[in-house]
């Protein structure tokens, strides 16, 4: 058998186990030592087992992502979120579909401090709910909003899957957050305009809710100063090079803590749950990463992303259509597969051939990133639906119908990214660097 | 009596690896702020990251296992009996059981292997092998926390 077939027979072996309910990273780990022992032989595969841990454990670029999961963990115990969704219901809730607008705008300032978008989608959950329940929402637009919404944090720098596409990729974790900036903020533009269309044909969805004094707006937007700050200070500070992005995490987490001090909502207890909680993802995503390097191993002694990458090339298909079947391919996935996993599985085996296509590696990466979000919003396996269920306790069919609409946004906006990159690449073609 | 040992096991590597990780959000701030405000880093914060990373990794897999925050696809198998649900699922734990437990026989072996080259790390000149240890020992306690995991599957294959 060649080494090639063997890596094809991995990626079924991979499937099955996957279906299997097998965990991602096991099955990966698992495949990938199991494939390398058969091209190159037992004792180098075991001495994989043996390296591979340390050395992706032990790893300082990758320390980026407990810091930058901490900080997100302390900014929802301080209750940081709270005041945001208040400050932007001050602003739009006065509007037709005002109040699920500002959850889409919450979500979107939240994602700026943390990188998770379920911890996005469940804090805002908690207090958006209750408003829009309060002013008659219908409650497919106003769960839809929320499971949606949520779905910005992946985008919004600090953003943990980008910091894994720039270490598997060696791109620059700087230039890929300052490029996922614009294409997260058009995303909730994209959503708040749906909301819009929604509730301009059908008023009763989402009424009108109380208005409020310019002085209001203005008070309340002081209160969410903090925010602000953390986010010029992290994401300039990568930006003007004055940090890395380890750096950068480390900086915002210890911020985003001592503002939780000063707005005593820190004590023993909440510390205590911010650091188990960042220790159960943290450990969660590792286990994936882990599993994913040794099957790189496998994946590059095999030559199988090598060797479609050439073979894809001399199709005489524009590159475009290849750029779009294996963007489907990643949307395909994200119906059934957390991000992270799609990231750590596809980009290995396609990044050969956007190299070969000569499209940008950054670009690429915003795409495919932007491709896995709509993952969680999609059925059968939305994330975000399960999250919001669980909060609201709506059926789980109501929330669906609720997020059609944000899913037809999502592929318009997707298509608009595709069309124009520029979109994506003029921020960081400004970075110096 | 093997899950109560586990979950202590668990408890005990998270209290640890909590701790390190607030530690390694101090320090790395301090180092920032001590090269920027009085321009004086830390030397050696950059590998210190490194061995604390070494800690917090495996002892938060172990807590993660514990509490069961398994990314896996419910697609396909639950549309299968339960009975048959349960085979399965008692296989593929098996199976991580033992592709874990020999990941921490190689780690085992790793830790000499490191105490035998000497390697240290290249500022502060930490010896490495120390930090290998948490390694071999969490990977060590997840291969435990997926054995009690298989032994509750098959315990209700037994008696449903």
């Amino acid at each position: 058998m060649t080494p090639f077939t063997i890596g094809i027979i991995g990626i079924f072996v991979l499937i099955f186990l996957i279906f299997s309910r097998m965990h991602i990273g096991i099955s990966m780990g698992l495949v990938g030592f199991l494939g390398f022992a058969a091209i190159i032989g037992w004792e180098p595969a075991l001495g994989l087992l043996r390296n591979v841990p340390y050395t992706t454990f032990a790893s300082n670029d990758l320390s980026v992502i407990p810091l930058f999961i901490l900080m997100g963990s302390f900014a929802f115990a301080s209750g940081m979120s709270e005041d945001l969704y208040r400050t932007v219901h001050k602003l739009l809730g006065h509007l037709r579909g005002g109040l699920a607008m500002a959850t889409v705008a919450a979500c979107a300032c939240f994602a700026a401090i943390s990188g998770s978008s379920l911890a996005t989608a469940a804090t805002l959950g908690k207090v958006a709910m209750p408003e829009m329940k309060k002013y008659n929402y219908d409650t497919a637009l106003a769960t839809g909003s929320i499971a949606a919404g949520g779905s910005i944090g992946i985008l919004i720098p600090p953003s943990v899957i980008l910091i894994i596409y720039g270490i598997i990729t060696e791109q620059s974790i700087g230039k890929l957050f300052l490029a996922g900036f614009v294409p997260g903020i058009l995303e909730a533009l994209f959503y708040i305009f749906t909301i819009m269309v929604l509730t301009r044909r059908r008023p009763e969805l989402g009424p009108p809710g109380p208005r409020t004094t310019l002085n209001d707006k203005l008070i309340s937007l002081l209160k969410t100063w903090e925010v602000i700050v953390l986010f010029i200070v992290v994401i300039g500070g990568i930006y003007l090079g004055v940090f890395t992005p380890t750096e950068a995490a480390g900086v915002g987490a210890f911020g985003t803590f001592v503002f939780s001090i000063m707005r005593r909502k820190m004590n023993w207890e909440t510390l205590k749950s911010s650091l188990l909680s960042t220790a159960n993802t943290t450990g969660m995503l590792f286990l994936i990463v882990l599993g994913a390097m040794i099957l790189g191993y496998f994946f590059s002694v095999s030559r199988l992303p090598f060797e479609l990458a050439t073979w894809v090339g001399g199709w005489p298909v524009n590159r475009v259509v290849v750029l779009l079947m294996i963007l489907v391919t990643v949307g395909l996935l994200g119906c059934i597969m957390d991000s992270m996993a799609i990231v750590l599985l596809t980009v290995p085996v396609f990044y050969p051939m956007i190299l070969q296509l000569q499209f940008d590696p950054i670009w690429f990466g915003i795409l495919v990133v932007r491709v896995t979000e709509m993952g969680l919003i999609t059925p059968p396996v939305g994330l975000n639906v399960y999250i919001i269920q669980g909060i609201t306790g709506e059926p789980m069919g109501t929330i669906f119908k609720g997020v059609t609409p944000f899913i037809i946004a999502d592929l318009c906006e997707i298509l608009l990214l595709i069309a124009v990159p520029q979109i994506t690449l003029f921020l960081p073609g400004l970075m110096a660097g | 009596m093997l899950a109560l040992a586990g979950k202590t096991i668990s408890n005990i590597l998270i209290a640890i690896g909590a701790t390190i990780l607030a530690l390694m959000m101090f320090l790395t701030a301090l180092d920032v702020g001590l090269r920027y405000l009085f321009n004086s880093p830390l030397s050696g914060a950059f590998e210190l990251v490194e061995y604390m990373m070494a800690i917090v990794i495996p002892f938060s897999i172990v807590y993660c296992a514990e509490m069961k925050a398994h990314v896996s696809v419910e697609l396909i198998l639950a549309r299968f009996p339960k009975k048959f649900q349960l085979i399965v699922n008692a296989l593929t734990t098996l199976i991580a059981v033992a592709f874990t437990g020999v990941m921490a026989w190689q780690n085992l072996l790793y830790i000499g292997e490191v105490y035998d080259s000497h390697l240290t790390s290249s500022v502060l000149l930490i010896p490495t092998y120390p930090f290998v240890i948490p390694v071999a020992l969490g990977i060590g306690a997840f291969a435990l926390m997926l054995l009690i995991h298989f032994i509750e599957i098959a315990s209700r294959m037994v008696k449903p």
